[in-house]
């Protein structure tokens, strides 16, 4: 009898790429030889999925405005999103708070009109469906708090950064969550190396990011703070992590800023943008022993006008500006919105790949992007529950 | 028998010994006889080592098809053309009844001779065949040894459980815990 051990690699790698993912995956326990194409083939799609999801805020109620989630890719139909964000989409308000590498951190709340509203957290994979939940937070007086999810794909653990602006310029105040332990630890104080502030940003999701296990937030005047979370582990520890503020190039009025990252997710890029051009800076530190020095490096200068001549017609009008809205992890691209859609920019190619004519909203208006590269090794801690 | 006199027959011999004799367009519908053909070294009867009789006549049938769709379409209005879903249906109809050992052959054939439509056919039909299966049946059905230990096969399971959670030998395992 014929085995499938005669055909040659690439036309079982051919056919293990056209399988759906969980079929894909359940290939790896056939053999040891398909373990290895099977994860040739997760490698060489994670390269070519692309997808992202829109965050509109459309009216739900007069005056109130609640979120909204798309799903939109490029790719063919690999990966059922829809049907993991529209299962959780029906419970209660929801809405995704950060995202980092492949997971979302995702809130849920439970308007009760006696008391309190509660809100509880949890964690998704979209791509496989999976769901973490997240024991009760402790209240935090602050509602202008940003909540970061801290995950590297190496481990099948994440961390949760919940940032108050705080009332003071000399520390914020921060929660921390480990699925490790499965606990939050106490609250801590970070006193910051020099007073700040924190902006209100309208689009909060790249206000901050994790890089490497140091979280990033945007400050005022001209700064970063930066919170290294890798040693943060259980709520017995009793040290506070420091809080670092860098210095940023230098802004005038005009500009904004965001954060995202660079070289496959290993290093932080800070983007500030005007109506005139977008620069990308990669942080680069030297002589860790202590006292680190930030070194900023200019990686790209985009003048707006060469996006403007190369954007097809029918996503904007003259004189329209293009906003960074996110940056891949995976790939060295920046999302872009317009007036009418959003567009993709390959940073090494330096042009304009794959537009998104998403934003035709009649009440309401967009937020953000999450942007997704793809991550379906994420397993299942043992604490998981469905919430 | 008149037209073998115009046409330029080729000789395949499988890898049991049988000898077919078909047209040269019919075999060049396979890009490495075509190759081999237009070097001018196959005046005799060319070895197909690797393809049983049984599959070198169903690789035979499908080349024929080819041909015959691609001399009409050259003629305008062609009652032969198909349109994608015509093909598609073709397509399955061809792969029909064909069963895992066969395809497997056939996929090496395809492979071997470069007849990329026909891999893909195979591709297809190995892809639905592959989706809604679990590891056993796929190692049963396509004679596959699982060189796996237990306990490589356990763990591979507890990673990326979220996969076989449907999985009838999986739930049979856990539960006997």
């Amino acid at each position: 009898m014929a085995s499938m051990e005669q055909l040659n690699d690439d036309v079982t790698k051919n056919i293990l790429s056209r399988l759906k993912l969980e079929a894909l995956i359940r290939c790896k326990s056939v053999s040891k030889k398909w373990k290895g194409l099977v994860t040739e083939v997760v490698e060489s799609r994670g390269e070519k999925m692309h997808g992202l999801i829109v965050e509109n805020y459309s009216l739900a109620f007069p005056g109130v405005f609640l979120p909204e989630y798309r799903y939109e890719s490029q790719d063919s139909g690999v990966f059922n999103l829809d049907s993991a964000l529209d299962s959780i989409h029906t419970r209660g308000f929801f809405c995704i708070r950060d995202s980092s590498d492949g997971l979302l951190l995702c809130s849920r709340t439970h308007l009760n009109p006696r008391k309190d509203s509660v809100m509880s957290y949890f964690v998704l994979n979209p791509v496989t469906g999976t769901r973490v939940a997240v024991p009760e937070a402790p209240p935090m007086k602050y509602s202008d708090h940003r909540d970061v999810l801290a995950f590297d794909p190496s481990s099948s653990f994440f961390k949760i950064v919940r940032w108050s602006r705080g009332s003071a310029k000399s520390f914020s105040e921060v929660d921390f969550y480990g699925s490790r332990t499965g606990t939050w630890s106490r609250r801590r104080k970070v006193a910051h190396s020099r007073e700040v502030t924190f902006p209100d940003s309208r689009v909060s999701a790249t206000s901050t990011v994790y890089v490497n296990g140091v979280v990033f937030r945007v400050a005022d005047p001209n700064a970063l703070v930066a919170i290294d979370v890798s040693g943060v582990v259980s709520c017995d520890d009793q040290i506070d992590p420091p809080a670092r503020v860098i210095t940023v190039p230098c802004l005038d009025k005009t500009t904004h800023r965001c954060l995202g990252k660079w070289q496959q997710g290993k290093a932080l890029c800070y983007i500030d943008y005007n109506k005139t051009r977008i620069k990308l800076w990669v942080l680069e530190e030297e002589g860790v022993n202590g006292g680190a020095k930030e070194k900023w490096v200019l990686k790209q200068a985009i003048r707006m006008e060469s996006l403007t001549t190369t954007t097809t017609t029918t996503m904007m009008s003259s004189g329209s500006s293009f906003r960074p809205v996110a940056m891949h992890s995976g790939k060295e691209e920046l999302v872009l919105e317009v007036q009418q859609g959003i567009v993709c920019y390959n940073l090494k190619k330096s042009r304009l790949e794959g537009s998104y004519p998403v934003l035709q909203l009649k009440r309401g208006y967009f937020r953000s992007v999450t942007v997704f590269p793809f991550s379906a090794t994420f397993h299942r801690p043992q604490t998981a529950v469905d919430p | 028998m008149s037209e073998s006199t115009e046409k330029k027959m080729v000789r395949l011999r499988s890898s049991d010994g049988e000898v077919f004799e078909v047209e040269e367009s019919v075999a060049k519908v396979a890009k490495t006889l075509q190759d081999m053909l237009e070097e001018d070294c196959a005046d005799a009867v060319i070895p197909i080592t690797c393809v049983r009789a049984p599959i070198l006549t169903k690789v035979i049938d499908y080349c024929k098809d080819q041909v015959m769709i691609s001399s009409s379409s050259s003629t305008t209005n062609n009652p032969n053309e198909r349109t994608e879903q015509e093909r598609k249906a073709w397509g399955q109809k061809f792969m029909e009844g064909v069963d895992s050992s066969t395809l497997c052959e056939l996929l090496v054939a395809s492979n071997f001779l470069n007849i990329e439509g026909l891999l893909n056919l195979g591709v297809d039909k190995m892809v639905s065949m592959i989706q809604g299966k679990y590891p056993q049946e796929i190692r049963d059905m396509f004679n596959v040894v699982n060189d796996f230990t237990p306990e490589e096969e356990e763990e591979i399971r507890n990673q990326n459980a979220w996969a076989f959670e449907r999985d009838p030998y999986y739930k049979k395992r856990s539960s006997s815990k």
